[in-house]
């Protein structure tokens, strides 16, 4: 074969650097691109490119597997709910707790940012069967009258039938020195869905945020001084679109 | 264990290498990738052919896992908000995430994910045309395209890096 003729393609070279190429192949491509100084700059660069991918991804020390992945190869990833809650607690522990410090860094007082809070209190108590809340949905008055006590400011459960959740009831819970309120929902298939309520010492009035910790979704605003955090396992959509509603029912 | 757990735990490292590289270096994100894609795996495991090897089926499978997951991104990107002025941390966790890496791997994230993806196949996983053309379900033409134009883009970053080189040496 004739070389000179050959023009070397961009294909050529690739499938030439890539190994695609039958050995007569290859070295008619080697002869061309010696006698080139373009296609000897780009060969160079096409190798250097997968050299570097090596150098940065391969691992020089390979890391131990997490247990997580033998679970999912032993196929035995079906734990219980109430383990699965427990679990989540411990990670949400380990996972938030730099989060939660760097909330300390910023404050002067011990105040564990918003979404940390409600996603350990929703981690609590949602896995409870007989006492997830302290006072029942029977009492729906009397719990947001105690709460708006406790809180100093009128509260009241949110009507989240719209989105597929019945109220089960509400508890009291210490944050930052001052009194919190969470409110627990749950729907027809026994999926729940928390409102944590505290004083708005976060920020002032703010828009949707969005954290998400193992399976657990927040979404989490300030509005009118309080501030308020909606949990969750459901993805960002649902999240929002319920989060929606609480808002229009603190504000008619 | 049996056989096919044995070959599964074998192809962790790979898998997770390769997700990491996906997914820009995001650990956590890439873990659970990984964990999807083996738990699929598991579930599905008549659906393989012993005789083909593991690693192409395992790495379909964290393809498809990934384009489904960059579909519902894309979906859930627009976050709507009572008061219309959203603000999602997550994006902002992204941005830090840019940081303190090199031009090269800016470059690397920059490229679009099925360049991406068609570049680490063949540069970090060594794998064949063909085998790519069955992972990601494109022609070879459109793999050897996607590959030309990632390559195309790291090489402009690579120029760049000879130039700034060039300017230190003369100062």
């Amino acid at each position: 074969m004739n070389h000179r003729n050959k023009i070397v393609t961009d294909n050529d070279l690739q499938k030439f650097v890539d190994g695609e190429l039958s050995e007569a192949q290859a070295r008619l491509i080697a002869e061309i691109i010696a006698g080139d100084e373009t296609l000897k700059k780009k060969l160079h660069e096409y190798r250097e490119i997968n050299r570097r991918l090596l150098e940065i991804f391969v691992e020089k020390h390979p890391e131990p597997l997490p247990a997580r992945f033998l679970i999912a190869v032993s196929g035995r990833n079906r734990l219980p709910l109430s383990r699965v809650a427990v679990s989540a607690l411990w990670l949400l522990v380990g996972g938030l707790i730099g989060y939660a410090l760097q909330g300390q860094l910023d404050s002067d007082e011990f105040v564990r940012p918003l979404p940390v809070e409600a996603a350990f209190a929703h981690a609590v108590y949602v896995p409870e069967v007989r006492h997830p809340v302290e006072v029942n949905a029977a009492e729906h008055e009397h719990l947001n009258a105690w709460l708006s006590k406790r809180l100093d400011r009128p509260i009241a459960a949110p009507d989240l039938r719209e989105a597929g959740y019945a109220l089960i009831g509400g508890r009291l819970l210490p944050d930052a020195n001052r009194p919190a309120a969470q409110f627990m929902f749950e729907d027809t298939k026994g999926k729940r869905i928390t409102l944590y309520i505290r004083h708005g010492i976060d920020a002032r009035a703010s828009s949707f945020s969005y954290a998400e910790s193992n399976g657990l979704g927040i979404v989490y605003w300030v509005d009118n001084g309080l501030a308020y955090a909606l949990t969750a396992a459901a993805d960002k959509t649902a999240l929002t679109e319920a989060a929606q509603i609480v808002y229009r029912e603190v504000n008619p | 264990m049996s056989r096919f757990e044995t070959l599964l735990v074998e192809e962790i490292p790979a898998l997770r290498r390769y997700a990491r590289a996906l997914l820009c270096g995001d650990l956590s994100e890439a873990d659970d990738l990984v964990q999807e894609c083996l738990a699929r795996a598991v579930s599905r495991r008549k659906l393989w052919i012993g005789h083909r090897g593991i690693r192409p089926w395992l790495f379909t499978i964290l393809h498809n896992i990934f384009v489904n997951d960059l579909r519902r991104q894309v979906n859930s990107r627009f976050f709507e908000t009572p008061d219309d002025y959203a603000q999602s941390i997550a994006s902002e966790q992204d941005a830090d995430l840019l940081c303190a890496v090199s031009d090269f791997e800016k470059a690397l994230q920059q490229l679009s994910a099925d360049q991406r993806e068609v570049l680490l196949l063949v540069g970090l996983e060594q794998m064949s045309y063909k085998e790519i053309s069955k992972i990601t379900g494109a022609p070879v033409g459109t793999v050897m395209s996607r590959l030309s134009r990632a390559r195309e883009q790291l090489c402009k970053c690579l120029d760049g890096e000879i130039k700034i080189a060039s300017i230190k040496r003369v100062k």
